[in-house]
């Protein structure tokens, strides 16, 4: 579903050329669930906006279903690939209602019957028809991340990239949250692309996940791997024990 | 039916949007009216509208002159007095109250929207769009409004049409202004990108999601420099530039009873009291809307 | 030593529905040694720290049965008592550098600013005892590092440069509140290594405030865990292994573990018992 060939990202400041990404090549079957793991600085937003695409790749190709990501890209691309940021706060607009909320997309891509499938949406994040017309101030920080999933989901998406999904939650919620994210993604046989720094959290939720550092891939393993510690990257190393 | 219409209009789970948008109207009012002095500044405003429209039909023509009862003070027959023509004060500023709405309304009507179309979209499309639309701005704001309104005004003719026209196309850039300012410290925000993302056009982006949250400081902005508009108004009319005689505009009666202001004072300072009560009312409202969108904001 | 004494310390906020409690009732002893406060959002742990620090707003009402600190009464105190008493006995290490750096001020200005305040000491002294401290702090050019505006140093950085403002004023007690939350999970040890050494060296006490179980539990020898304004269990950070309290069981059960894999995390629902005030 989402195929990353030897992409490079350079950025140029007047007086020198920043390389964010450094020829990073992965792959995502459909229905999978895929992790990336680093720091800040490794080059994981960089990643991320390429594949949104909102920056342009200086060599390589990003493709998603079968297509190439290029810049402006067509209003089906957007449909299908869908996003979920960290700052669930930031991510809503303050003055809208989560009925508008939900319904801004599905009035964007033309769906019909939008009132039954907001209904829906809120149903598969869990929240009541009582939720429907507060505004984003009147949520618990748990309830808005839910509300930016089940805006997602409204338009039936392919691919849901989550970047930091849980990290402004609290640990309880976040299981909520992240137990949530599993089941729809099984349901609705998603593919997932999430970005993370907390290991045992991807370890959790994705099958294979990319280590990533200072725009490197370092290392391409599956969950298992890392439980079993069985590692070779230096840096993967690393990675681990400081969050054992 | 279980529920009464006060709790079907509290409720905080609204069974359609309409109930929904009553009941956020029904809330933001409650909050307008528990602030005592924007209460206030919103009966003085109502008091305006509603003498405005239906005040004409309970008082005498504004423009009859009886020229045996010039200048006589307040008295039973004639409340507020009589000009220096004869003609009833009460009359005039009832009838001259229409002219203010009409003129505050219209001018609120141009500058609202011109401004912040033109703020969000040089806010969010910056560059170059954003410096000639900003240049343009500063130009109109650096010359001197009520000169620039007397310019327009000598240009256009005189008359309260055009006296609206002159208001507004000197009063627009401070909303520009405004507007821009908000635009640009919510272009980034996670919710414009999280639009962009979903593919909405830059028309959704700039009038769906940026425009509804600079309108709370636009509206209180308007509500404030209404009280202003009143003044230029009046200025224009006083200076004999907007309005013209016989009509019973504020500025303009205060204007004629300026040669009768020491021996028949209520000629001039009737209306003159008028216009402040006005004025202030749409202050009062300004600061108690301020306080609304603040709270919610907060 | 010098120690907190706090007994039934109750904090409320005041709003247009009337006073909402922060605190309901919190006994909290520390004398030497390193205290984690543990909670989630809304549990009251930062209100907590700042309450020790006498930092918070004026719609706050504070009562106690005990609020002291080095045997002076933190209730009584005045402004200008508290104003003394903050940096210079009691230090506070924020959560996010990028914000509470002055972003106009040099990092070694802000360092020495500390010095003049707390000690009177300025100038050439100043830059000196400012330069031996961001080497304590294990940065390695100090000299190049004191020239620099927070926006040039990088997370890690600048929060070694908190703790040495915090140490500037030589304080008997530090407060972290959140101190790692902003810093990688790699720069996050050797962070509070270097912590954990400062306070043992000088002889501090610590509290550090956070809403990560684990790494409290890791790095501190006590622990409260608090739940609405409440303390729900109070043990030493060996027995967190085997909490009592079911919300800490909840707590440490639901963080995802690489130790073995679950088809789902554990969730937990909370108890409204909880919220009821113990006696």
């Amino acid at each position: 579903m989402i195929e990353i060939e030897n992409v490079c990202v350079d950025f140029h400041t007047k007086t020198r050329t920043v390389r964010a990404l450094n020829d990073v090549s992965l792959s995502v079957p459909q229905g999978s669930v895929f992790g990336l793991v680093g720091e800040s600085g490794s080059g994981k937003t960089t990643l991320l906006r390429a594949m949104m695409a909102l920056t342009a790749a200086s060599s390589g190709t990003v493709k998603i279903a079968g297509e190439v990501v290029k810049q402006n890209p067509p209003l089906a691309f957007r449909r299908r690939v869908q996003m979920v940021m960290q700052d669930c706060y930031a991510s809503l607009n303050p003055v809208h209602t989560v009925d508008q909320i939900i319904g801004e997309p599905l009035a964007i891509h033309r769906f019909d019957n939008p009132e039954k499938r907001i209904l829906q949406a809120l149903k598969d994040v869990g929240l009541g028809p009582e939720h429907r017309f507060r505004f984003p101030h009147q949520l618990s920080g748990g309830q808005r991340q839910r509300v930016a999933i089940a805006r997602c989901l409204a338009i039936e998406p392919d691919v849901m990239l989550l970047d930091e999904p849980t990290s402004a939650l609290d640990v309880s919620i976040q299981a909520e949250i992240v137990n949530l994210v599993m089941r729809l993604q099984r349901e609705k046989g998603l593919t997932l692309f999430i970005i993370s720094h907390d290991l045992p959290l991807v370890a959790h939720m994705c099958d294979r996940l990319a280590i990533m550092h200072k725009g490197v891939v370092r290392e391409i393993i599956t969950s298992q791997d890392l439980i079993d510690n069985n590692v070779k990257d230096e840096y993967t190393k690393e990675l681990l024990s400081s969050s054992l | 039916m279980s529920t009464t219409f006060a709790q079907w209009l509290t409720t905080d789970r609204p069974a359609s949007r309409a109930q929904a948008r009553l009941v956020r109207l029904n809330l933001s009012f409650r909050a307008l009216v528990a602030n005592r002095l924007a209460l206030v500044g919103l009966l003085v405003v109502l008091a305006l509208v509603v003498m405005a429209l239906i005040g004409p039909l309970f008082v005498g023509s504004p423009t009859d002159q009886v020229l045996a009862d010039r200048l006589l003070p307040p008295s039973a027959a004639h409340w507020f007095g009589t000009d220096e023509l004869g003609r009833d004060i009460l009359s005039r500023v009832v009838h001259g109250s229409q002219i203010t709405v009409r003129i505050v309304l219209m001018v609120s009507l141009i500058v609202g929207p011109v401004g912040l179309t033109i703020g969000i979209v040089a806010g969010y499309f910056g560059g170059w769009v954003d410096a000639v639309l900003m240049r343009i701005t500063d130009i109109f704001l650096s010359l001197p409004r009520l000169v620039l309104a007397l310019a327009f005004v000598a240009a256009l003719g005189t008359g309260i049409n055009n006296a609206i026209i002159a208001i507004a196309i000197t009063s627009w850039p401070p909303y520009a202004r405004l507007a821009r300012a908000e635009t640009l410290s919510i272009r980034n925000s996670d919710f414009v990108r999280m639009a962009e993302l979903q593919g909405a056009s830059t028309l959704r982006v700039l009038f769906n999601h940026i425009a509804p949250l600079c309108l709370a400081s636009v509206v209180v902005r308007l509500t404030f420099d209404m009280s202003g508009t009143i003044l230029i108004a009046a200025g224009l009319g006083f200076l004999g530039l907007g309005a013209q005689p016989p009509q019973p505009e504020w500025g303009l009666m205060v204007a004629a009873g300026r040669q009768y202001v020491l021996d028949q004072w209520w000629v001039a300072t009737i209306p003159g009291i008028a216009i402040f009560i006005a004025s202030l009312g749409f202050n009062l409202l300004g600061d108690g809307l301020r306080d609304v969108f603040d709270a919610r904001s907060s | 030593m010098s120690r907190l004494d706090i007994e039934d310390l109750r904090v409320s906020f005041a709003s247009r529905t009337g006073p909402v409690p922060a605190l309901r009732g919190i006994n909290l002893s520390v004398d030497g040694g390193r205290l984690g406060i543990v909670g989630e959002s809304g549990s009251g742990k930062s209100t907590m720290g700042r309450a020790i620090m006498g930092l918070l707003p004026p719609t706050a009402t504070v009562s106690a049965r005990r609020f002291e600190f080095a045997g002076q009464d933190m209730l009584k105190a005045s402004t200008a008592q508290k104003r003394s008493m903050r940096g210079r006995r009691i230090g506070m290490i924020m959560q996010d550098p990028r914000y509470a750096l002055n972003p106009v001020m040099t990092v070694g200005a802000q360092i020495a600013e500390c010095f003049k305040l707390h000690h009177g000491i300025v100038g050439k002294a100043a830059k000196a005892k400012s330069l031996d401290l961001l080497s304590a702090v294990r940065i390695n050019d100090p000299e190049i590092v004191y020239d620099q505006y927070p926006h040039q140093v990088s997370g890690g950085m600048g929060q070694r440069v908190m703790i040495a403002i915090a140490l500037a004023g030589e304080p008997e007690l530090l407060i972290a509140d959140e101190p790692t939350s902003a810093l990688d999970a790699s720069v996050r040890t050797s962070f509070l290594g270097l912590l954990d050494q400062i306070i043992k060296e000088r002889g501090m006490s610590l509290i550090l405030i956070s809403h990560d179980l684990h790494l409290v539990a890791n790095f501190c020898d006590r622990v409260l865990v608090m739940y609405g304004g409440q303390v729900m269990e109070e043990c030493t950070a060996a027995d967190l292994a085997h909490p009592h309290h079911a919300y800490t069981k909840g707590l440490a059960a639901c963080r995802p573990s690489l130790a073995e894999r679950l088809p789902e995390l554990r969730t937990f629902t909370r108890d409204p018992a909880w919220m009821e005030a113990k006696s």
